[in-house]
Protein backbone atom coordinates (compact mmCIF):
# COMPACT_ATOMS: atom_id res chain seq x y z
CA UNK A 1 0.00 0.00 0.00
CA UNK A 2 1.01 3.48 -0.83
CA UNK A 3 2.48 5.40 1.92
CA UNK A 4 2.65 8.99 1.61
CA UNK A 5 3.84 10.01 4.88
CA UNK A 6 6.48 7.61 4.75
CA UNK A 7 7.46 9.33 1.38
CA UNK A 8 7.40 12.75 2.59
CA UNK A 9 9.69 11.86 5.37
CA UNK A 10 12.24 9.90 2.94
CA UNK A 11 11.79 13.09 0.62
CA UNK A 12 12.36 15.60 3.35
CA UNK A 13 15.45 13.00 4.90
CA UNK A 14 17.49 12.51 1.57
CA UNK A 15 16.79 16.81 0.66
CA UNK A 16 18.14 17.80 3.86
CA UNK A 17 21.57 15.44 3.94
CA UNK A 18 22.44 16.51 1.19
CA UNK A 19 21.97 19.84 1.70
CA UNK A 20 23.58 19.84 5.08
CA UNK A 21 26.52 17.86 3.24
CA UNK A 22 26.92 20.37 0.68
CA UNK A 23 26.39 23.02 3.09
CA UNK A 24 28.66 21.62 5.43
CA UNK A 25 31.43 24.39 6.62
CA UNK A 26 34.33 24.22 4.80
CA UNK A 27 36.55 24.29 8.14
CA UNK A 28 34.64 21.46 9.35
CA UNK A 29 35.98 19.67 6.53
CA UNK A 30 39.06 21.00 5.74
CA UNK A 31 37.84 21.28 1.89
CA UNK A 32 37.30 25.05 1.30
CA UNK A 33 40.08 24.71 -1.93
CA UNK A 34 39.11 20.95 -2.49
CA UNK A 35 35.25 22.29 -3.14
CA UNK A 36 36.63 25.55 -4.85
CA UNK A 37 38.89 23.29 -7.44
CA UNK A 38 36.26 20.16 -7.39
CA UNK A 39 32.86 20.87 -7.08
CA UNK A 40 31.38 17.88 -8.48
CA UNK A 41 33.11 15.94 -5.80
CA UNK A 42 31.10 17.31 -3.39
CA UNK A 43 28.10 17.30 -5.67
CA UNK A 44 28.19 14.18 -6.08
CA UNK A 45 29.10 12.71 -2.18
CA UNK A 46 25.96 15.11 -1.06
CA UNK A 47 23.64 13.18 -3.80
CA UNK A 48 25.36 9.73 -2.70
CA UNK A 49 24.32 10.51 0.97
CA UNK A 50 21.10 11.57 0.30
CA UNK A 51 19.93 9.16 -1.33
CA UNK A 52 21.26 6.53 1.27
CA UNK A 53 19.29 8.71 3.74
CA UNK A 54 16.47 8.24 1.91
CA UNK A 55 16.44 4.80 0.51
CA UNK A 56 16.96 3.64 4.32
CA UNK A 57 14.10 5.80 5.80
CA UNK A 58 11.73 3.98 2.80
CA UNK A 59 13.46 0.76 3.85
CA UNK A 60 12.92 -0.79 0.30
CA UNK A 61 13.77 -4.64 0.39
CA UNK A 62 17.32 -4.28 -1.33
CA UNK A 63 20.45 -5.90 -0.48
CA UNK A 64 23.58 -7.31 -1.94
CA UNK A 65 23.94 -8.66 -4.09
CA UNK A 66 21.22 -6.99 -5.65
CA UNK A 67 18.41 -9.29 -7.29
CA UNK A 68 16.03 -7.88 -9.14
CA UNK A 69 16.32 -4.53 -11.76
CA UNK A 70 15.62 -1.99 -9.11
CA UNK A 71 18.28 -3.66 -6.71
CA UNK A 72 20.65 -3.10 -9.50
CA UNK A 73 19.73 0.47 -10.32
CA UNK A 74 20.21 1.42 -6.93
CA UNK A 75 23.36 -0.15 -5.91
CA UNK A 76 25.59 -0.39 -8.80
CA UNK A 77 24.11 2.30 -11.52
CA UNK A 78 23.27 5.13 -9.09
CA UNK A 79 26.76 4.70 -7.37
CA UNK A 80 28.29 3.91 -11.04
CA UNK A 81 27.37 7.34 -12.51
CA UNK A 82 28.10 9.42 -9.24
CA UNK A 83 31.61 7.93 -9.38
CA UNK A 84 31.76 8.69 -13.24
CA UNK A 85 30.46 12.35 -12.91
CA UNK A 86 32.74 13.20 -10.00
CA UNK A 87 35.28 12.27 -11.86
CA UNK A 88 34.33 15.09 -14.41
CA UNK A 89 35.78 17.83 -12.55
CA UNK A 90 38.80 16.61 -12.11
CA UNK A 91 41.97 18.95 -13.37
CA UNK A 92 43.34 17.18 -16.63
CA UNK A 93 40.68 14.56 -17.29
CA UNK A 94 40.21 14.83 -21.19
CA UNK A 95 36.78 15.61 -22.20
CA UNK A 96 36.41 12.54 -24.46
CA UNK A 97 37.59 10.39 -21.75
CA UNK A 98 34.64 11.70 -19.77
CA UNK A 99 32.34 11.03 -22.45
CA UNK A 100 33.94 7.59 -23.24
CA UNK A 101 33.03 6.70 -19.36
CA UNK A 102 29.82 7.61 -19.35
CA UNK A 103 29.06 5.87 -23.26
CA UNK A 104 30.52 2.71 -21.30
CA UNK A 105 27.85 3.10 -18.37
CA UNK A 106 25.05 3.94 -20.96
CA UNK A 107 26.10 0.27 -22.63
CA UNK A 108 26.37 -1.55 -19.51
CA UNK A 109 23.30 -0.64 -18.13
CA UNK A 110 20.61 -2.18 -19.63
CA UNK A 111 22.61 -5.59 -19.40
CA UNK A 112 23.01 -4.81 -15.61
CA UNK A 113 18.96 -3.86 -15.15
CA UNK A 114 17.99 -7.13 -17.19
CA UNK A 115 20.35 -9.33 -15.43
CA UNK A 116 19.14 -12.56 -14.60
CA UNK A 117 15.46 -11.77 -15.99
CA UNK A 118 13.56 -13.66 -18.11
CA UNK A 119 14.38 -11.81 -21.13
CA UNK A 120 17.98 -12.95 -21.02
CA UNK A 121 17.02 -16.63 -20.37
CA UNK A 122 16.77 -17.67 -24.17
CA UNK A 123 13.65 -18.05 -26.72
CA UNK A 124 12.09 -20.43 -24.39
CA UNK A 125 11.26 -18.08 -21.82
CA UNK A 126 12.47 -14.77 -23.14
CA UNK A 127 14.11 -12.74 -25.88
CA UNK A 128 16.13 -14.33 -28.81
CA UNK A 129 20.25 -13.68 -28.35
CA UNK A 130 19.13 -10.80 -31.42
CA UNK A 131 16.51 -9.16 -30.06
CA UNK A 132 17.96 -9.04 -26.56
CA UNK A 133 20.90 -7.49 -28.25
CA UNK A 134 19.04 -5.15 -30.35
CA UNK A 135 16.56 -3.58 -27.66
CA UNK A 136 19.59 -3.36 -25.01
CA UNK A 137 21.59 -1.33 -28.05
CA UNK A 138 18.39 0.83 -28.74
CA UNK A 139 18.27 1.73 -25.03
CA UNK A 140 21.92 2.43 -25.04
CA UNK A 141 21.86 4.56 -28.04
CA UNK A 142 18.38 6.51 -26.92
CA UNK A 143 20.36 7.17 -23.30
CA UNK A 144 23.46 8.69 -24.98
CA UNK A 145 21.97 10.63 -27.46
CA UNK A 146 19.19 12.16 -24.70
CA UNK A 147 21.84 11.99 -22.09
CA UNK A 148 24.56 14.47 -24.90
CA UNK A 149 21.33 16.40 -26.32
CA UNK A 150 20.09 17.48 -22.72
CA UNK A 151 23.94 18.49 -21.64
CA UNK A 152 24.28 20.63 -24.88
CA UNK A 153 21.00 22.18 -23.94
CA UNK A 154 22.21 23.19 -20.47
CA UNK A 155 25.28 24.59 -22.19
CA UNK A 156 22.94 27.01 -24.77
CA UNK A 157 21.01 29.09 -21.17
CA UNK A 158 19.26 28.48 -18.52
CA UNK A 159 21.35 25.22 -17.51
CA UNK A 160 18.94 24.66 -14.50
CA UNK A 161 15.87 24.47 -16.28
CA UNK A 162 16.71 21.39 -18.02
CA UNK A 163 17.71 19.87 -14.38
CA UNK A 164 14.16 21.16 -13.00
CA UNK A 165 12.58 19.29 -16.57
CA UNK A 166 14.36 16.21 -15.34
CA UNK A 167 13.42 16.35 -11.94
CA UNK A 168 9.81 17.01 -13.15
CA UNK A 169 10.18 13.55 -15.25
CA UNK A 170 11.48 11.94 -12.40
CA UNK A 171 8.55 12.43 -10.08
CA UNK A 172 6.11 11.93 -12.78
CA UNK A 173 7.86 8.37 -13.87
CA UNK A 174 7.58 7.58 -9.94
CA UNK A 175 3.99 8.37 -9.41
CA UNK A 176 2.84 6.40 -12.87
CA UNK A 177 5.34 3.70 -11.43
CA UNK A 178 2.74 3.55 -8.31
CA UNK A 179 -0.13 4.19 -10.53
CA UNK A 180 0.77 1.43 -12.67
CA UNK A 181 0.81 -1.13 -9.54
CA UNK A 182 4.92 -1.18 -8.61
CA UNK A 183 4.59 0.60 -5.51
CA UNK A 184 8.41 -0.12 -4.17
CA UNK A 185 9.82 1.29 -8.22
CA UNK A 186 7.66 4.34 -8.10
CA UNK A 187 8.34 4.91 -4.36
CA UNK A 188 12.64 4.57 -5.56
CA UNK A 189 11.96 8.07 -7.48
CA UNK A 190 11.34 10.62 -5.02
CA UNK A 191 14.35 10.81 -2.89
CA UNK A 192 16.22 11.11 -6.07
CA UNK A 193 14.11 14.05 -6.76
CA UNK A 194 14.54 15.68 -3.33
CA UNK A 195 18.43 14.71 -3.63
CA UNK A 196 18.58 16.69 -6.72
CA UNK A 197 15.99 19.66 -5.83
CA UNK A 198 18.37 19.70 -2.79
CA UNK A 199 21.56 20.29 -4.10
CA UNK A 200 20.60 22.42 -7.15
CA UNK A 201 18.70 24.99 -4.59
CA UNK A 202 22.13 24.41 -2.67
CA UNK A 203 24.76 24.99 -5.60
CA UNK A 204 24.56 29.24 -5.38
CA UNK A 205 26.28 28.96 -1.77
CA UNK A 206 29.19 26.68 -3.70
CA UNK A 207 31.26 29.49 -4.62
CA UNK A 208 32.90 30.05 -7.73
CA UNK A 209 33.80 27.56 -10.20
CA UNK A 210 36.93 26.48 -11.36
CA UNK A 211 38.31 28.81 -14.08
CA UNK A 212 37.38 28.04 -17.10
CA UNK A 213 40.21 26.40 -19.05
CA UNK A 214 40.72 23.71 -21.98
CA UNK A 215 42.74 21.56 -19.54
CA UNK A 216 39.36 20.72 -17.33
CA UNK A 217 36.87 18.80 -17.89
CA UNK A 218 33.74 19.50 -17.23
CA UNK A 219 30.99 18.09 -19.28
CA UNK A 220 31.57 18.39 -22.97
CA UNK A 221 30.19 20.82 -23.35
CA UNK A 222 30.65 22.44 -26.94
CA UNK A 223 31.99 26.14 -26.22
CA UNK A 224 33.78 26.25 -22.53
CA UNK A 225 35.62 29.25 -24.09
CA UNK A 226 33.28 31.31 -26.26
CA UNK A 227 32.25 34.66 -24.89
CA UNK A 228 29.17 34.98 -22.93
CA UNK A 229 28.37 38.53 -23.21
CA UNK A 230 27.84 41.05 -20.20
CA UNK A 231 24.31 40.68 -18.69
CA UNK A 232 24.55 37.16 -19.16
CA UNK A 233 25.42 34.29 -16.70
CA UNK A 234 27.72 32.24 -18.83
CA UNK A 235 25.91 28.53 -18.89
CA UNK A 236 28.84 26.70 -18.24
CA UNK A 237 29.63 27.78 -14.60
CA UNK A 238 26.15 25.88 -13.64
CA UNK A 239 27.72 22.96 -14.79
CA UNK A 240 31.43 23.47 -13.77
CA UNK A 241 29.84 24.24 -10.13
CA UNK A 242 28.59 20.71 -9.90
CA UNK A 243 25.91 21.09 -12.48
CA UNK A 244 26.57 18.16 -14.51
CA UNK A 245 26.82 15.71 -11.58
CA UNK A 246 23.28 16.29 -11.13
CA UNK A 247 22.37 16.42 -14.77
CA UNK A 248 24.19 12.79 -15.46
CA UNK A 249 22.76 11.69 -11.90
CA UNK A 250 19.28 12.69 -13.18
CA UNK A 251 19.52 11.52 -16.64
CA UNK A 252 20.28 8.02 -15.34
CA UNK A 253 18.22 8.09 -12.56
CA UNK A 254 15.13 8.73 -15.48
CA UNK A 255 16.85 6.03 -17.49
CA UNK A 256 16.52 3.15 -15.19
CA UNK A 257 13.27 4.25 -13.08
CA UNK A 258 11.89 4.17 -16.95
CA UNK A 259 13.16 0.79 -17.79
CA UNK A 260 12.52 -0.70 -14.73
CA UNK A 261 9.20 0.02 -14.79
CA UNK A 262 8.47 -0.93 -18.38
CA UNK A 263 10.40 -3.96 -18.21
CA UNK A 264 9.61 -5.13 -14.63
CA UNK A 265 6.54 -3.06 -13.93
CA UNK A 266 3.84 -2.07 -16.28
CA UNK A 267 4.44 0.98 -17.12
CA UNK A 268 3.12 1.14 -21.26
CA UNK A 269 5.80 1.71 -23.63
CA UNK A 270 3.60 4.75 -25.08
CA UNK A 271 4.16 6.43 -21.22
CA UNK A 272 7.59 5.57 -21.14
CA UNK A 273 8.54 6.47 -24.37
CA UNK A 274 6.46 10.32 -23.54
CA UNK A 275 8.14 10.64 -20.21
CA UNK A 276 11.64 9.94 -21.60
CA UNK A 277 11.08 11.92 -24.43
CA UNK A 278 9.51 15.21 -22.16
CA UNK A 279 12.53 16.87 -21.25
CA UNK A 280 13.91 16.93 -24.99
CA UNK A 281 11.01 19.22 -25.30
CA UNK A 282 13.11 22.09 -23.98
CA UNK A 283 14.85 22.32 -27.17
CA UNK A 284 11.65 24.01 -28.38
CA UNK A 285 12.71 27.01 -27.10
CA UNK A 286 16.20 27.01 -29.20
CA UNK A 287 14.32 26.92 -32.20
CA UNK A 288 14.75 30.11 -34.14
CA UNK A 289 10.86 30.89 -34.78
CA UNK A 290 10.27 30.58 -31.22
CA UNK A 291 12.62 34.07 -31.34
CA UNK A 292 8.88 35.14 -32.11
CA UNK A 293 8.38 34.81 -28.19
CA UNK A 294 11.15 36.72 -26.97
CA UNK A 295 11.72 40.63 -26.05
CA UNK A 296 12.81 41.78 -28.88
CA UNK A 297 15.63 44.52 -28.77
CA UNK A 298 16.65 46.04 -32.26
CA UNK A 299 20.55 45.22 -31.81
CA UNK A 300 18.72 41.22 -31.46
CA UNK A 301 16.40 41.38 -34.32
CA UNK A 302 19.34 41.02 -36.60
CA UNK A 303 20.16 37.60 -34.92
CA UNK A 304 18.44 35.15 -36.41
CA UNK A 305 19.30 32.65 -33.12
CA UNK A 306 17.18 32.32 -30.00
CA UNK A 307 20.25 32.30 -27.69
CA UNK A 308 19.48 36.08 -26.61
CA UNK A 309 15.42 35.40 -25.33
CA UNK A 310 15.93 36.51 -21.40
CA UNK A 311 17.55 33.12 -19.87
CA UNK A 312 14.69 33.21 -16.87
CA UNK A 313 11.91 33.43 -20.21
CA UNK A 314 13.61 30.37 -21.59
CA UNK A 315 14.10 28.31 -18.45
CA UNK A 316 10.19 28.97 -17.54
CA UNK A 317 8.66 27.92 -21.08
CA UNK A 318 11.47 24.84 -21.13
CA UNK A 319 9.78 23.68 -17.56
CA UNK A 320 5.97 24.46 -19.06
CA UNK A 321 6.64 22.75 -22.34
CA UNK A 322 7.86 19.69 -20.18
CA UNK A 323 5.21 19.82 -17.44
CA UNK A 324 2.12 19.68 -20.04
CA UNK A 325 2.78 16.35 -21.70
CA UNK A 326 3.72 15.19 -18.24
CA UNK A 327 0.31 16.38 -16.48
CA UNK A 328 -1.98 14.98 -19.22
CA UNK A 329 -0.22 11.46 -18.80
CA UNK A 330 -0.35 11.58 -14.98
CA UNK A 331 -4.20 12.47 -15.68
CA UNK A 332 -4.19 9.61 -17.97
CA UNK A 333 -2.41 6.89 -15.32
CA UNK A 334 -4.29 8.11 -12.39
CA UNK A 335 -8.02 7.33 -14.70
CA UNK A 336 -6.09 3.79 -15.49
CA UNK A 337 -5.53 3.21 -11.59
CA UNK A 338 -9.17 4.18 -10.82
CA UNK A 339 -10.40 1.61 -13.22
CA UNK A 340 -8.14 -1.49 -13.11
CA UNK A 341 -6.19 -1.20 -9.50
CA UNK A 342 -8.68 0.84 -7.32
CA UNK A 343 -11.14 -1.89 -7.11
CA UNK A 344 -8.53 -4.17 -6.09
CA UNK A 345 -7.72 -2.21 -2.77
CA UNK B 1 40.74 -73.05 -23.20
CA UNK B 2 41.44 -71.31 -20.01
CA UNK B 3 41.85 -67.75 -21.53
CA UNK B 4 37.95 -68.53 -23.00
CA UNK B 5 36.65 -70.01 -19.69
CA UNK B 6 38.11 -66.75 -18.25
CA UNK B 7 36.27 -64.54 -20.85
CA UNK B 8 32.97 -66.35 -20.99
CA UNK B 9 32.81 -66.30 -17.10
CA UNK B 10 33.55 -62.80 -17.32
CA UNK B 11 30.65 -61.63 -19.77
CA UNK B 12 28.40 -63.80 -17.17
CA UNK B 13 29.27 -61.81 -14.73
CA UNK B 14 28.72 -58.54 -16.39
CA UNK B 15 25.86 -59.80 -17.91
CA UNK B 16 24.13 -60.32 -14.70
CA UNK B 17 25.17 -56.96 -13.22
CA UNK B 18 24.02 -55.28 -15.80
CA UNK B 19 20.61 -57.54 -15.34
CA UNK B 20 20.55 -56.78 -12.18
CA UNK B 21 20.75 -52.80 -12.42
CA UNK B 22 18.02 -52.66 -14.78
CA UNK B 23 16.03 -54.77 -12.81
CA UNK B 24 17.22 -52.33 -9.83
CA UNK B 25 16.44 -49.23 -12.20
CA UNK B 26 13.21 -50.45 -13.30
CA UNK B 27 11.81 -50.50 -10.02
CA UNK B 28 11.60 -46.84 -10.35
CA UNK B 29 8.09 -45.87 -11.98
CA UNK B 30 8.64 -42.68 -13.79
CA UNK B 31 5.42 -40.12 -14.04
CA UNK B 32 4.97 -37.25 -15.45
CA UNK B 33 2.71 -34.45 -14.53
CA UNK B 34 -0.73 -34.35 -15.80
CA UNK B 35 -1.53 -30.49 -16.17
CA UNK B 36 -5.15 -31.80 -17.17
CA UNK B 37 -6.40 -33.83 -14.10
CA UNK B 38 -3.59 -31.88 -11.46
CA UNK B 39 -3.66 -28.12 -9.97
CA UNK B 40 -1.94 -25.73 -7.87
CA UNK B 41 -3.58 -23.53 -6.32
CA UNK B 42 -3.24 -21.29 -3.12
CA UNK B 43 -4.96 -18.84 -1.19
CA UNK B 44 -4.42 -15.72 1.37
CA UNK B 45 -6.20 -13.72 3.88
CA UNK B 46 -7.43 -10.54 2.54
CA UNK B 47 -7.95 -7.75 5.71
CA UNK B 48 -7.58 -11.20 7.94
CA UNK B 49 -11.55 -11.34 7.71
CA UNK B 50 -11.88 -13.57 4.44
CA UNK B 51 -9.86 -15.77 1.58
CA UNK B 52 -8.86 -14.80 -1.63
CA UNK B 53 -8.16 -17.77 -3.56
CA UNK B 54 -6.26 -18.52 -6.91
CA UNK B 55 -4.27 -20.98 -9.02
CA UNK B 56 -1.11 -21.30 -11.38
CA UNK B 57 -2.22 -22.39 -14.80
CA UNK B 58 1.61 -23.53 -15.97
CA UNK B 59 2.83 -26.32 -13.65
CA UNK B 60 4.71 -29.35 -15.21
CA UNK B 61 6.91 -31.48 -13.16
CA UNK B 62 7.85 -35.46 -12.74
CA UNK B 63 8.25 -37.89 -10.35
CA UNK B 64 9.81 -41.50 -10.02
CA UNK B 65 8.48 -44.15 -7.46
CA UNK B 66 10.66 -46.69 -6.31
CA UNK B 67 8.22 -49.27 -4.11
CA UNK B 68 11.12 -51.43 -3.18
CA UNK B 69 12.84 -48.62 -1.81
CA UNK B 70 11.04 -45.52 -1.33
CA UNK B 71 13.72 -43.68 -0.09
CA UNK B 72 15.48 -43.48 -3.56
CA UNK B 73 11.85 -42.16 -4.93
CA UNK B 74 12.23 -38.50 -6.71
CA UNK B 75 9.56 -35.96 -7.00
CA UNK B 76 9.92 -32.41 -8.84
CA UNK B 77 7.55 -29.80 -9.32
CA UNK B 78 8.00 -26.02 -11.94
CA UNK B 79 5.48 -23.88 -11.42
CA UNK B 80 5.31 -20.83 -13.68
CA UNK B 81 4.53 -17.70 -11.91
CA UNK B 82 3.46 -15.78 -15.08
CA UNK B 83 -0.17 -18.02 -15.20
CA UNK B 84 -1.13 -16.50 -12.04
CA UNK B 85 -5.29 -16.89 -11.74
CA UNK B 86 -7.32 -15.35 -9.47
CA UNK B 87 -10.28 -14.68 -11.77
CA UNK B 88 -9.79 -11.25 -12.11
CA UNK B 89 -7.30 -9.71 -14.89
CA UNK B 90 -6.37 -6.81 -13.22
CA UNK B 91 -5.10 -8.22 -9.96
CA UNK B 92 -3.36 -11.10 -11.89
CA UNK B 93 -1.41 -8.25 -13.74
CA UNK B 94 -0.54 -6.56 -9.81
CA UNK B 95 0.27 -10.04 -8.83
CA UNK B 96 2.91 -10.02 -11.59
CA UNK B 97 5.07 -7.05 -10.76
CA UNK B 98 8.02 -6.82 -8.61
CA UNK B 99 6.13 -6.03 -5.28
CA UNK B 100 4.95 -9.40 -5.54
CA UNK B 101 6.35 -12.39 -7.37
CA UNK B 102 8.00 -10.67 -10.15
CA UNK B 103 7.51 -12.62 -12.84
CA UNK B 104 10.19 -11.30 -15.11
CA UNK B 105 12.89 -11.69 -12.60
CA UNK B 106 11.54 -15.04 -11.34
CA UNK B 107 9.59 -16.74 -13.76
CA UNK B 108 9.17 -20.07 -11.93
CA UNK B 109 8.13 -21.29 -8.66
CA UNK B 110 10.35 -24.66 -7.97
CA UNK B 111 10.85 -27.95 -5.72
CA UNK B 112 12.90 -30.47 -5.62
CA UNK B 113 12.82 -33.28 -3.76
CA UNK B 114 15.95 -34.13 -1.74
CA UNK B 115 14.72 -37.01 0.87
CA UNK B 116 11.87 -39.27 0.54
CA UNK B 117 10.54 -40.94 3.42
CA UNK B 118 7.44 -43.87 3.45
CA UNK B 119 4.85 -42.70 5.94
CA UNK B 120 1.46 -44.40 6.37
CA UNK B 121 -0.74 -43.33 3.47
CA UNK B 122 1.62 -41.57 1.45
CA UNK B 123 5.50 -40.09 1.46
CA UNK B 124 7.22 -37.23 3.26
CA UNK B 125 9.39 -35.61 1.40
CA UNK B 126 11.49 -33.24 2.22
CA UNK B 127 13.29 -30.68 -0.48
CA UNK B 128 14.37 -27.47 -1.55
CA UNK B 129 11.36 -25.09 -2.44
CA UNK B 130 12.66 -21.88 -4.36
CA UNK B 131 10.39 -18.78 -4.90
CA UNK B 132 11.18 -15.59 -5.67
CA UNK B 133 14.74 -15.92 -5.44
CA UNK B 134 15.10 -17.51 -1.92
CA UNK B 135 15.09 -21.57 -1.34
CA UNK B 136 14.65 -22.97 1.38
CA UNK B 137 14.25 -26.74 2.12
CA UNK B 138 10.61 -27.76 3.32
CA UNK B 139 8.86 -30.96 4.10
CA UNK B 140 5.56 -31.98 2.28
CA UNK B 141 3.43 -34.70 3.15
CA UNK B 142 2.29 -36.02 -0.09
CA UNK B 143 -0.68 -38.52 0.35
CA UNK B 144 -1.91 -41.06 -1.81
CA UNK B 145 0.31 -42.95 -4.21
CA UNK B 146 -2.34 -45.21 -5.39
CA UNK B 147 -1.62 -47.18 -8.78
CA UNK B 148 -4.42 -46.84 -11.12
CA UNK B 149 -4.52 -47.96 -14.85
CA UNK B 150 -7.12 -46.30 -16.81
CA UNK B 151 -7.14 -47.05 -20.67
CA UNK B 152 -3.78 -48.82 -20.05
CA UNK B 153 -2.20 -46.22 -18.88
CA UNK B 154 -1.03 -46.12 -15.52
CA UNK B 155 -1.53 -42.95 -13.02
CA UNK B 156 -0.72 -42.16 -9.49
CA UNK B 157 -1.89 -39.04 -7.76
CA UNK B 158 -0.70 -37.37 -4.78
CA UNK B 159 -1.91 -34.27 -2.42
CA UNK B 160 -0.26 -32.01 -0.42
CA UNK B 161 -1.16 -28.48 1.49
CA UNK B 162 1.95 -26.37 2.28
CA UNK B 163 1.59 -22.85 4.33
CA UNK B 164 4.10 -20.74 4.20
CA UNK B 165 5.10 -17.10 4.95
CA UNK B 166 5.34 -14.55 1.77
CA UNK B 167 8.08 -12.49 4.35
CA UNK B 168 10.43 -15.77 4.58
CA UNK B 169 10.89 -15.60 0.86
CA UNK B 170 11.92 -12.03 0.12
CA UNK B 171 8.44 -10.39 -0.94
CA UNK B 172 8.27 -6.73 0.25
CA UNK B 173 6.65 -6.34 3.44
CA UNK B 174 5.41 -3.13 2.83
CA UNK B 175 3.29 -5.01 -0.35
CA UNK B 176 1.93 -7.44 1.91
CA UNK B 177 -0.95 -4.88 3.78
CA UNK B 178 -4.40 -5.97 3.46
CA UNK B 179 -3.55 -9.37 1.98
CA UNK B 180 -2.06 -11.38 4.19
CA UNK B 181 1.26 -12.78 5.42
CA UNK B 182 0.48 -16.05 5.71
CA UNK B 183 -0.32 -18.37 2.34
CA UNK B 184 -1.75 -21.66 1.75
CA UNK B 185 -0.99 -23.35 -1.46
CA UNK B 186 -2.70 -26.47 -2.26
CA UNK B 187 -1.31 -29.17 -4.91
CA UNK B 188 -3.17 -32.03 -6.05
CA UNK B 189 -0.63 -33.83 -8.51
CA UNK B 190 -1.78 -36.46 -11.10
CA UNK B 191 1.17 -38.28 -13.29
CA UNK B 192 1.17 -40.34 -16.03
CA UNK B 193 3.34 -43.12 -16.52
CA UNK B 194 6.03 -42.36 -18.94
Amino acid sequence: MPEPLLYLQAMALAAGVSAAILLLPARWVNARRLTARWPHGRCALAIAAGLAAGYYRLSLPIGWPPVNGLARWLLIVLPLVLLIESLGGLPGLPRWCLWALRAVLAVAVPRILLHGSVYLSGPDYGWSSGRAMLTMLLCSGALVVFWTLLTRLACRAAAASVLGSLVLAILVTGLAVMLAGYIGGGAAALPLAACLIAVASAQPWLGPAPSTGKSIATDGSPATDRPTGRTRPNPDEWLRRGGSVMLGVGVMGLFGLLFVGHFFGRLSLPSTAVIGLSPLLGWVTELPWTKLLQRQRPLQRQCLVASHRPAWLRGSLRIALVAIPLAVLLVLAKQQFDRELAPLM
Amino acid sequence: MRQTFSACLQALVIGTLTCLAATSASAADEYEYDLVHSSVSFKARHLDISWIHGRFNDVSGKFSLDREDPSKSTFELTIKTDSVDTANAARDEHLRQPDYFDTKQYPTITFKSTHTKPIKGGYEVTGDFTMHGTTKQITLTLMGGEEHVFKNVKRVAFSTELALKRSDYGFDPKAIGPIGDKALIMIDCEGVQK
